[in-house]
């Protein structure tokens, strides 16, 4: 289960969130949509924990590992790869800190040998159509291509919960498409069935990729709407837009 | 009428083949006739001071600098200054590097060590000199001063660099939970690379003219410093200019060598 409880914040002596409350199902595809300015990344970085709440929890529980804490992975609005390193480089950095007990005391060997993280980072490397760019130079790939370096980084570790803030925002339509099909790719072909969340201002992004919408609007900001895809229709998407 | 763009580009091909060689030679040209203007500038110098015990010419100093070259002795003397400067620079970037990096990432090492490199930035070279020289034998004496002169440069480039690392690849490593150790070699050092790299090329110009005071206060033996002031102390400005010369085109080499090992562009 993935519950925020009763959030809080404030930047300022502004109210990003007031006693907001949802729940995330497991194992689905979530997007929380909202119109820009309205805190959707803020509140997907409480969910991920790189940004603390001014009042209320995030409840993250987990029923496969009762010792650890949830391993989480992130795909941020930029790369952020290390300029420095070749594609295969930033992909290992990350496979090779896999540890094997997840958790605050965490001084355990590594999960993957030197082999299994190199095969690891060729099937990743194929799942997105970059296995001829593997020891690339970053400034050698384009911004879509960087984009999906930082998706095989995201499956590569082995998360319980992905999440997503906006990774195609800067794509045009045809790169978003072809994005949209390796985030698949990745998605059906991952054994874990991860949960993902993730965050978009683009109305048809979030009914090509999520099993559930979250509406964000207002301020304080609330979630003013929820929708499963099987619900989706255009007069629900004029409904949608009408909240925005 | 319309306009039309027509495209040349086997033209175009060519004309990059062929222009990047020729700018490059330009280049060289232009760089040979500022020398022989500045070489012309001291020639006039000279001719209008002239007196060869204030300003020797640019011919004469050429001449001493062909004979200290060809005697086998200077080549000991140039081999011990190299390695006194070496040894100083060295020093002084491997703990630069290493207290600038703890420094960079922690506030309460860098307030301890900061009141340290403030004093050593602003102490002139040559009250380091004279308490090296009460404190040390004569050859480690420039060894000490130049250290001591180029420590606070790469600490300061190092703590910069630390201080300006992206702090989006910070969020996302320490997200993925990547080991403090890797994050240092990864992340850490290797976005402070250029900073570090372009401190230690000016710490190497001034580790030389540390090393070169200390060697005339001092006075080792086999030390270009020691042959500066022999050159002083016999009215030989010839001379003086040569070991100049020589301290300058050891500086530039070793620069050279720098830039092109660690891949920093000094232009």
């Amino acid at each position: 289960m993935i519950k925020i409880d009763d959030i809080s914040k404030k930047y300022g002596s502004e109210e990003l969130f007031s006693h907001l409350t949802a729940e995330f199902e497991e194992h689905k595809v979530s997007c929380i949509l909202g119109a820009s300015g309205v805190g959707k990344t803020t509140l997907l970085n409480i969910l991920a924990g790189l940004c603390l709440p001014d009042s209320g929890r995030v409840i993250i529980s987990s029923d496969s590992e009762p010792d650890g804490e949830k391993r989480c992975s992130y795909v941020f609005q930029e790369p952020r790869l290390l300029p420095w390193y070749n594609v295969h480089d930033n992909l290992d950095l990350i496979a090779r800190n896999v540890r094997k007990v997840h958790g605050k005391n965490d001084k355990q060997k590594g999960i993957y040998s030197k082999e299994e993280r190199d095969e690891l980072i060729k099937e990743q490397l194929k799942l997105v159509g970059l296995e001829n760019y593997e020891y690339s130079l970053l400034s050698e790939l384009s911004g879509g291509m960087l984009q999906r370096v930082s998706l095989s980084r995201a499956f590569l570790y082995p998360a319980d919960i992905l999440f997503l803030d906006e990774p195609f925002k800067e794509q045009d339509t045809k790169l978003k498409n072809e994005l949209y099909e390796t985030f698949f790719r990745e998605y059906e072909n991952d054994s874990k069935r991860r949960t993902v969340i993730f965050v978009t201002h683009d109305i048809s992004e979030a009914q090509k990729l999520a099993d559930n919408i979250f509406v964000l609007a207002g301020r304080p900001a609330e979630i003013v709407g929820k929708f499963s895809r099987d619900e989706f229709s255009d007069d629900l998407k004029t409904e949608i837009m009408r909240l925005l | 009428m319309m306009a039309s763009i027509i495209h040349h580009p086997s033209k175009k091909g060519t004309d990059l083949k062929n222009v990047l060689p020729r700018n490059k030679a330009l280049a060289t040209w232009k760089k040979i006739l500022i020398t022989l203007l500045w070489i012309a500038v001291w020639e006039v110098a000279y001719l209008i001071i002239n007196n060869d015990v204030y300003f020797p010419s640019p011919i004469e100093t050429a001449k001493t600098l062909c004979l200290l070259i060809l005697k086998k002795g200077t080549w000991l003397i140039i081999g011990w200054s190299v390695y006194r400067t070496l040894f100083a620079l060295i020093s002084s970037v491997v703990l630069g590097v290493i207290i600038g990096i703890a420094c960079g990432l922690n506030r309460t090492m860098y307030d301890i060590f900061n009141p340290l490199v403030v004093v050593l930035k602003s102490t002139p070279v040559v009250s380091v000199i004279i308490i090296a020289i009460i404190w040390f034998r004569s050859t480690n004496v420039p060894v000490f001063s130049g250290f001591l002169m180029c420590f606070p440069i790469v600490f300061s480039g190092t703590v910069a660099g630390i201080r300006n690392t992206d702090p989006k690849l910070i969020e996302m490593c320490s997200f993925y939970r990547v080991k403090r150790s890797d994050m240092l070699s990864a992340l850490y050092f290797r976005s402070s690379l250029p900073y570090i790299n372009a401190s230690v090329v000016s710490a190497i110009g001034i580790c030389w003219k540390a090393v070169a005071a200390a060697e005339v206060l001092s006075m080792p033996k086999n030390s270009i410093g020691a042959n500066l002031y022999f050159a002083k102390t016999t009215l030989d400005p010839a001379a003086l200019f040569a070991w100049t010369f020589i301290i300058i085109m050891l500086s530039f080499i070793l620069e050279t060598i720098y830039a092109k090992v660690s891949g920093y562009d000094k232009n």
